[in-house]
């Protein structure tokens, strides 16, 4: 009877050890960890252009925003880098010096036939808390998903339903 | 030849064969021994114990590669958005509603409007 025990405890452990291992397998599928950038702008119809801080390798894509949306200017509010495999958050300051988090997780998809790492962005959530004494705690601005290549540019905003106004507009970058 | 006779030839030729015949007789006491010694390999070899520990150690290995597998084998069921650079209009849990294009330089842009955005 002893011995049965002690096989059976035998047994549990390894199945304890096995279940844990594999555990580890799967989440070290997960993958290398990744450099980030962002970089928020706002687009508003006052105000004056200001974009001389804008990270250059960004500048072709805020150029193509421009050129695109209907916004007359466009200014710089912070940029941050982040390495992260698997989820990333970073505080930022907003525009009227509020706080802006970004958050988001992300996993490395297969290489594509033309040798690309795409990269899956899910929940990718914009929220901001008000500085002093407007502060009404967090509130998201945006949140979406989106898939984007290693080495790729994208721009994630957002705006009211017309347009009017002013946007937020983060440009996100997948750094190799 | 009858039965008897070629079983009686068989056995003769047996003993003209074996190597012991003339050997002395195993004492009572090699006799005991090599009996205990024998009874000892069979109890353990019958040990439900052991037998048991060799199936589990069996069956937690098939288990363990059988995760192993698993875990490597999981497709990567997340899809990626469509890249056309036409626009897409996405379903969101409120009144926002969110699209994707490609401007003419081939930047991608995911844009959320939404009634509520403030900031």
């Amino acid at each position: 009877m002893i011995k049965n025990r002690q096989v059976v405890v035998v047994l549990f452990i390894v199945l304890l050890f096995a279940g844990s291992w594999t555990t580890t397998v799967a989440k070290d599928r997960s993958g290398p960890s990744h450099l980030f950038q962002i970089v928020l702008l706002v687009g508003d119809h006052d105000g004056e252009t200001e974009l001389k801080d804008v990270p250059p390798n960004v500048l072709p894509a805020v150029d193509d925003v421009r050129q695109f949306l209907t916004y007359k200017h466009y200014r710089f509010v912070d940029s941050a880098v982040m390495r992260s495999n698997g989820k990333a958050e970073v505080s930022m300051t907003g525009p009227e010096n509020q706080q802006i988090d970004v958050k988001f997780a992300f996993h490395l998809a297969q290489v594509d036939e033309a040798g690309k790492r795409k990269i899956q962005v899910r929940s990718f959530e914009v929220g901001a808390i008000d500085a002093p004494p407007n502060d009404q705690g967090w509130h998201g601005v945006l949140e979406t998903s989106f898939g984007v290549d290693a080495g790729e540019t994208i721009v994630v905003g957002s705006s009211k339903l017309n347009g009017s106004d002013r946007a937020l507009i983060v440009l996100f970058t997948a750094v190799r | 030849m009858k039965k008897q006779d070629r079983d009686e030839q068989l056995r003769r030729w047996l003993r003209e064969g074996d190597p012991l015949t003339d050997a002395a007789e195993p004492t009572s006491a090699t006799r005991a021994t090599v009996v205990e010694a024998a009874r000892q390999q069979a109890a353990r070899r019958e040990s439900p114990a052991l037998r048991l520990a060799a199936g589990g150690l069996v069956a937690a290995t098939t288990v363990f590669l059988l995760l192993t597998w698993i875990a490597l084998r999981v497709p990567d069921t997340t899809t990626m958005p469509p890249h056309t650079g036409e626009i897409v209009t996405l379903p969101t849990d409120s009144q926002a509603r969110q699209v994707q294009f490609t401007t003419p330089g081939g930047t991608r842009i995911v844009w959320v409007l939404d009634p509520n955005f403030e900031i």
